[in-house]
């Protein structure tokens, strides 16, 4: 499983740490909804469980979320992947990892965990049909030896999901 | 007998040296060369595994940055924002501020000059930065902004 293997990771800078300290204790002000933080003394690796929302397909569903901070945070984005079992979606792959644009090339240092935890709760909200992607099978296929979505060349072409 | 000795040591030592110095040269241009070709493999495939920052290249220069104006925070300053959307910090006063020009939006110096050394776009709102100035070329501005990339 992709998610088990960690890439090799650097150290939070003093930077990073901060800025996570921050965010967190933001989050446990307010949380956003659907979300909770699995409490763990980890900063740099959050496990985030998300519920489907109501009204949705994948209403009352749980799910988890796993995020991985760079040395660099917030100048780099986190490597955000859904933990086994992902949820069936078109740009979620069956190895968990999501293509969203804002996770790779659109990341922008004032998103915070939470701006993108919102993001991704409304792409699932937004699934017209509960299927994997096109090329799941190759995706994955590729993936094979724990490789990072960073590393992959995504291709955002859809934007209504 | 000694002296014609010793220059002969001379010879000997100049020619090892003269050797030796040859070597690093080779050594030198191998490497420079080797360095130059996998900068050329890379560069014609970024499909490779190696995460290369598409954007990394994108940045502005020093000069373009420096003619972003920069307010210190404090009671007078116009600085419309209370804290760094990029480290989430509040702004104290005697911070040092840098607005961009276009969209306002403030941050610390330290913290956006590490952004824009990478990237053209306004963190907050992904406005670009680069069409601002006349000066300032826009033409390797329109990579990063956009959320909605094809």
């Amino acid at each position: 499983m992709t998610s088990s293997s960690s890439p090799s990771r650097k150290a939070l800078s003093k930077i990073a740490c901060n800025r996570l300290q921050k965010e967190l204790a933001e989050w446990q002000v307010s949380p956003p909804s659907g979300f909770k933080y699995k409490v763990s003394d980890n900063l740099q690796r959050w496990v985030i469980e998300v519920t489907g929302a109501a009204g949705t397909l994948y209403s009352g569903e749980t799910y988890q979320l796993q995020v991985d901070f760079p040395e660099h945070y917030p100048m780099e984005a986190p490597q955000v992947i859904f933990l086994n079992p992902a949820p069936m979606h078109p740009h979620i792959y069956s190895n968990g990892h999501i293509c969203l644009d804002i996770l790779y090339d659109s990341w922008s240092p004032a998103m915070t965990v939470s701006s993108v935890c919102i993001s991704i709760l409304s792409m699932l909200s937004s699934s017209p049909a509960k299927q994997r992607p096109a090329d799941n099978d190759r995706y994955v296929r590729n993936c094979r030896n724990g490789r990072s979505p960073k590393e992959t060349r995504w291709w955002f072409h859809d934007d209504k999901v | 007998m000694q002296e014609a000795g010793s220059s002969g040591f001379d010879a000997n030592m100049v020619i090892i040296l003269a050797a030796l110095l040859c070597v690093l040269i080779c050594a030198l241009g191998l490497t420079s060369l080797i360095r130059c070709a996998v900068q050329c493999a890379s560069g014609l495939s970024p499909a490779a595994a190696t995460p290369v920052p598409a954007a990394a290249t994108a940045g502005l220069r020093k000069k373009e940055l420096r003619r972003i104006p920069v307010e210190v925070y404090g009671a007078k300053s116009r600085v419309p924002d209370t804290e760094c959307a990029i480290c989430l910090g509040d702004f104290a006063d005697g911070d040092k501020v840098r607005v961009l020009p276009r969209c306002h939006h403030g941050f610390h110096v330290r913290c956006i000059d590490t952004w824009l050394a990478a990237h053209t776009s306004c963190p907050t709102c992904r406005d670009s930065i680069t069409s601002v100035e006349d000066g300032v070329a826009g033409a390797d501005a329109t990579p990063t902004a956009g959320g909605d990339q094809r």
